[in-house]
């Protein structure tokens, strides 16, 4: 959250008060007091509007204001049963400090309406009890975020006091041109880049998202940033997939997969990001299990186990009665589909859970047994730490998948054997959550 | 003999009579003033204002008015038709604002010059600041403009003490 405090003194300050009748020709621009309501009831009963002026371009266009207060200490006056105070948008915004008076704007021009024009959208009321209380309006974030959108950064305010009756009842409050600094008019601003907000939609076709950029503000330059998903966060760089100024859609050419994208808005010296957005990019023909495969596969090739190559980790049937894919390099890990889905067993009152089986087989040349002796450390170790990264855990890229139970597998497929492999595989059982009846 | 009615609640009329008189006379500082009737005055009465009214031979020759409500407090008007009449009526203001009690004043008055503003002046305790001014054109300089409004401060004791020395 940034924060802008201006409290200009009388060099830098502009603001002034209005007085009606006999003194409607009259400039207070040097008036250490603003007045507001009815006043002077000495000649005549006549009321008395504060303007103020306050620039704000310190402030970048495009930043969300959340907040923006206006102090006016209070300086005297009269308010036997209180009153209540409106601030206004000016609408002439070229008034002048020195020149502006009930009748004319700038010393020269007249106002539309005698005693300002301002609009009644926008504003803020405060009720004040008695002449020995500030002036305190709190919600002038909507005027101060339309100066700076709209008005040159220039916020434009007109305060309405009480105008009715013919007696004193008025609120004094200092103006920037008093005396004690701490009691000028204060304007008190904060403001934050606002956070983009990130949705992606997979094209389903095996060609990419769109990937649809909201809530950030028009002139902020949006990067956004994809990263590859292997099966834990983190797992890949991130890389710049788009930009774009201000809000809207840009397309991600993607290859079907698992990935992490976020958005990081800038705009002059802000930075805001936004949620980490998870998403699949598919190319409409995947299984529950197909997936279960995949996202095991990218898990595996994550762990880096030592020796063992990651295009080496393959999704394929067990090599019984046939090769190894092609360009795959022993030793291997080869992920297959164990079993079909098996019937439910568990589940809650409208879903089953369902299983999805992965055999994991570390296959590795053996026909030698010194060959086994020498590897037998190294395959346990896989074995080991393959069992530790699915174990009762959900399997990340599978949203249905709620849990998953390490199995001990045949040690030794018969068909690998007389191909002269070593074997060594453990199975992954996989829990899915369904709901019961639809696809 | 000038008196001084400080709770002319039964002379309003004769008030506002005088009132609506004196805002004719161009050398008051009470010309241009809205004409009033007695309604008007029961009505800042009511309002907490405190009216003299002063008689000279039992003819209205001045009026004041005035309010408390906090230090300073304002008083809101003070016209008459000779200095004598006048002090009385600003010594019965510090009176009134000494018994509140008060210890400064404020009011508000033209930059012109008036038969009051002359015996405001001579009192030379009154301390005067422009606060309005005729408005400035683009191309004008700031340290040229010409007061229209100005305000008047003081310290209730000193003042009552120049105006006891005024009537001496």
């Amino acid at each position: 959250m940034n924060q802008i405090i201006l409290q200009p003194d009388a060099a830098a300050g502009v603001d002034s008060h209005m007085l009606g009748g006999a003194y409607a020709t009259v400039n207070f621009g040097d008036d250490p007091v603003l007045n507001a309501g009815t006043t002077n009831v000495g000649k005549v009963t006549l009321f008395s509007r504060p303007l103020l002026r306050f620039d704000l371009t310190a402030i970048p266009v495009g930043m969300q204001i959340t907040s923006a207060t206006l102090t006016l200490s209070h300086a005297g006056g009269t308010l036997p049963a209180g009153g209540e105070f409106t601030a206004h948008r000016l609408t002439r915004e070229d008034w002048t400090e020195f020149g502006v008076t009930w009748n004319r704007y700038d010393g020269a021009n007249t106002w539309t309406t005698p005693g300002g024009d301002y609009t009644a959208e926008l504003h803020d009321t405060q009720s004040v009890a008695s002449a020995a209380e500030d002036l305190v309006f709190e919600s002038l974030a909507e005027l101060a975020a339309d100066a700076i959108a709209n008005r040159q950064g220039l916020l434009h305010l007109l305060v309405l006091g009480p105008e009715s009756g013919s007696a004193d009842n008025y609120l004094s409050v200092h103006s920037s041109d008093a005396a004690t600094a701490a009691l000028r008019p204060k304007l008190v601003v904060e403001y934050q880049l606002p956070v983009p907000q990130l949705t992606i939609a997979d094209h389903g076709d095996g060609t990419g998202a769109t990937a649809t950029i909201s809530a950030a503000a028009a002139t902020s330059n949006n990067i956004l940033f994809v990263q590859g998903f292997d099966g834990q966060p983190g797992s890949g760089p991130w890389t710049t997939g788009a930009s774009r100024v201000g809000n809207g859609d840009v397309t991600l050419a993607l290859t079907r997969g698992h990935y992490f994208a976020h958005v990081v808005s800038e705009l002059d010296t802000h930075t805001a990001v936004s949620a980490m957005a998870y998403f699949v990019i598919t190319d409409g023909v995947e299984s529950i299990h197909t997936r279960c495969l995949e996202a095991a596969q990218a898990r595996v090739r994550l762990l880096g186990l030592e020796g063992l190559a990651s295009g080496s980790v393959v999704v394929q049937k067990v090599p019984a009665g046939r090769n190894l894919a092609s360009g795959v390099g022993l030793p291997a890990v080869i992920l297959s589909p164990h079993r079909a889905a098996m019937p439910a067993v568990e589940g809650t009152n409208g879903r089953d859970d369902v299983f999805y089986d992965v055999l994991v087989a570390i296959f590795d040349r053996d026909n030698q047994e010194p060959t086994l002796q020498a590897n037998l450390d190294r395959h346990l170790l896989w074995r080991q730490q393959i069992a530790r990264a699915f174990r009762n855990q959900r399997l990340p890229g599978v949203p249905e998948v709620i849990n998953c139970v390490v199995e001990p597998a045949e040690g030794l497929l018969e068909e690998a054997w007389k191909r002269e492999l070593m074997t060594s595989a453990v199975l992954l059982r996989f829990t899915s959550r369904e709901t019961r009846g639809f696809n | 003999m000038i008196t001084i009615d400080t709770c002319a609640g039964s002379d309003c009329a004769a008030l506002a009579a005088l009132w609506n008189a004196k805002r004719l006379d161009s050398a008051s500082c009470w010309t241009q003033a809205q004409p009033i009737d007695e309604t008007y005055v029961a009505q800042l009465m009511l309002a907490g204002y405190t009216f003299a009214l002063a008689t000279v031979d039992g003819v209205p020759s001045g009026f004041g008015f005035w309010r408390g409500g906090g230090d300073p407090v304002r008083l809101a008007a003070l016209a008459a038709d000779d200095g004598e009449v006048y002090y009385r009526l600003m010594d019965a203001f510090c009176d009134w604002a000494l018994s509140v009690p008060a210890t400064s004043a404020v009011s508000e008055m033209g930059a012109e010059a008036t038969t009051e503003s002359g015996w405001v002046d001579a009192l030379g305790v009154i301390e005067l600041s422009p606060i309005g001014f005729e408005p400035l054109g683009a191309d004008e300089a700031q340290d040229q403009r010409v007061p229209k409004l100005l305000r008047a401060t003081c310290d209730l004791q000193v003042l009552k003490n120049a105006v006891a020395t005024a009537l001496e």
